[in-house]
């Protein structure tokens, strides 16, 4: 339980340092969620398997770019509980990524499928 | 933790906490507010810290928190504070200098009462202190955490004010010298030759540090192309390089592969910054002069002068030399005046002068005092708990944990201690200043 205590700790108070880059994120990715609602989009299934190549997409390059993005390099990953934190990270950044996809790629098709 | 006391820094916590991590994270804040809550003392105690690092305001803020009524002053004139555990990234050129450079305004809590004047003077026995400005302060509780004193004078020749100059390099003095100290080893990368890294026999402060500068050292030889003209020597006073076996073994088997020599009990004695030539003394009083292009220059710890000078330092024993405070190894209260407690550096306990030591301490310390204060025996007990994130290059490191008996102790059993790991090296670079200030605050 500490752990668990101690890893939402480092979070905040990264989160703390952070703050103006999540508000700003936060902010926009609210906006355009709100700007999608107004737009009718193309069918729920299509939406969920675009957006699932996107996560896979964004977590393999996040995986590959982590490392080189924290001084070190994917050489350095050679232990198994690395890849399993890396892969662990790698999917978050991917649902971050996903997360703004999300209400992008509705106003993307929503429109398209307006213009037809 | 008291709620009560800090409701709208603690309530946007624990939104944001239970945004990032739903159920468990909110079980388990849940979980350290009520145990915390519950230990709330109410008290008119004057409660003194002699120091501000890492340990004195962690105890700071914790005691805020427990206690009701108290009067909690903090006494030290060190306006800055300065994260050390990042003094190693600044010095072998990975972190920017800005990064271990904070405020100690910025962590005090507002209700502590903060003295800016060093201490002068302890006086156990009228349970007060002198201040360097010569105010006499009574206390009813005493907690030591003053930090040790970098004894650089019993290097002879030695000067700080040199360090990043004639090859003179030393991760240790703080911020500046860290950065001075990045400029010497850049500079000598580029060429290459000899290289000296030192030891001393006395306890250190991040005994890994030493270690660490050198497997960095190698690795930017490595990067510059120049290890092969490079010859690189480890001169430890001691017969080892690191107190826990496992590790001195592992590090030795390492440095072999690299290609670092390792000379025993020999301590550096002199230095000629000019000539670029430093002697070594050996425990029979033999002395060898070597020459040098770079040398690290790891100082002689000790308590400063107003401890060892005191009645609360160790008056016999390993520990007298070095004027350490004199607690009880298990339970880190005074061995001859209860009223007192030790945490962090100052401490003349077997092992452990890390941050890592304070995270685990600062709460055993802050709950045996509010025992006390209450009436009770100090109800926990410290096991020694030290952890080094050993850097073995740029991008990988070991995630040592060990305790009073040198056992390594992993607090994720998952993870192999000697096993050089990412994630390890993710920690030193990205995740341990955070959990660094969540100490400060008090809140882990």
């Amino acid at each position: 339980m500490y752990e668990i205590w101690l890893t939402a700790n480092v979070l905040f108070e990264l989160a703390r340092v952070h703050w103006p880059w999540l508000l700003g994120l936060s902010v926009l990715w609210i906006l355009l969620v709100a700007i999608r609602r107004g737009v009718r989009g193309r069918e729920r299934r299509h939406r969920v398997g675009l957006l699932a190549l996107i996560w896979v997409i964004a977590s393999v390059l996040a995986v590959l770019t982590v490392p080189a993005m924290t001084r070190s390099a994917l050489s350095n990953v050679t232990y198994i509980v690395d890849w399993l934190n890396l892969l662990a990270i790698g999917a978050g950044i991917g649902a971050v990524i996903t997360a703004f996809a999300w209400p992008l790629l509705g106003l993307v098709l929503g429109n398209r499928r307006a213009a037809h | 933790m008291d709620l009560s006391n800090t409701p709208t820094q603690v309530l946007s916590r624990r939104r944001l906490l239970g945004m990032l991590g739903g159920l468990p994270v909110a079980a388990a804040l849940s979980t350290h507010s009520n145990s915390a809550r519950a230990e709330r003392v109410k008290t008119q105690a004057r409660i003194v810290i002699a120091g501000s690092g890492l340990a004195g305001i962690a105890v700071a803020s914790r005691l805020q928190r427990m206690l009701d009524g108290a009067k909690i002053i903090v006494v030290d004139a060190k306006e800055m504070h300065n994260y050390q555990p990042g003094y190693t990234l600044v010095a072998t050129g990975v972190w920017p200098v800005d990064k271990v450079i904070d405020r100690n305004v910025d962590f005090l809590p507002s209700s502590v009462e903060w003295i800016k004047e060093m201490v002068a003077a302890f006086d156990p026995v009228s349970k007060s202190i002198t201040t360097t400005g010569g105010q006499r302060i009574q206390y009813d509780y005493l907690v030591v955490a003053t930090g040790l004193h970098l004894d650089y004078a019993q290097i002879e020749g030695m000067d700080v004010k040199m360090i990043g100059q004639h090859g003179l390099a030393s991760v240790y003095p703080g911020p500046q010298a860290a950065t001075a100290t990045w400029q010497a080893m850049d500079a000598f990368r580029a060429k290459g030759g000899e290289a000296l890294m030192t030891l001393p026999s006395t306890p250190l402060k991040c005994a890994g540090a030493p270690l660490k500068m050198t497997f960095m050292l190698m690795d930017r030889l490595r990067q510059a192309g120049t290890a092969d003209r490079s010859k690189v020597t480890f001169h430890s006073a001691l017969g080892n390089v690191f107190g826990v076996k496992a590790v001195n073994d592992n590090v030795l088997a390492r440095w072999k592969a690299l290609g670092v020599n390792v000379e025993f009990t020999h301590r550096l004695a002199a230095i000629d910054l000019a000539k670029r030539r430093a002697t070594f003394v050996t425990p029979e009083g033999e002395k060898t002069e070597q020459g040098y292009d770079f040398i690290h220059v790891v100082p002689p710890m000790r308590a400063p002068y107003v401890v060892k000078a005191s009645d609360l330092a160790w008056k016999d024993g390993p520990f007298a030399a070095g004027g350490w405070l004199e607690v009880d190894k298990d339970t880190l209260r005074h061995r001859r005046f209860p009223e007192v407690f030790g945490l962090g550096d100052i401490n003349g306990t077997p092992r452990g002068k890390t941050a890592a030591t304070v995270k685990k301490s600062a709460p055993i310390v802050a709950q045996n005092l509010v025992d006390v204060i209450a009436g009770r025996e100090p109800s926990m007990k410290f096991d020694g708990y030290t952890s080094c994130p050993l850097i073995v290059r740029e991008g990988s490191a070991m995630l040592i944990e060990f305790d009073y008996e040198g056992r390594l102790t992993p607090s994720l059993p998952l993870i192999d201690p000697l096993q050089e790991s990412y994630l390890a090296w993710l920690m030193k670079y990205q995740l341990l200043k955070p959990a660094y200030v969540a100490v400060l605050r008090g809140h882990v």
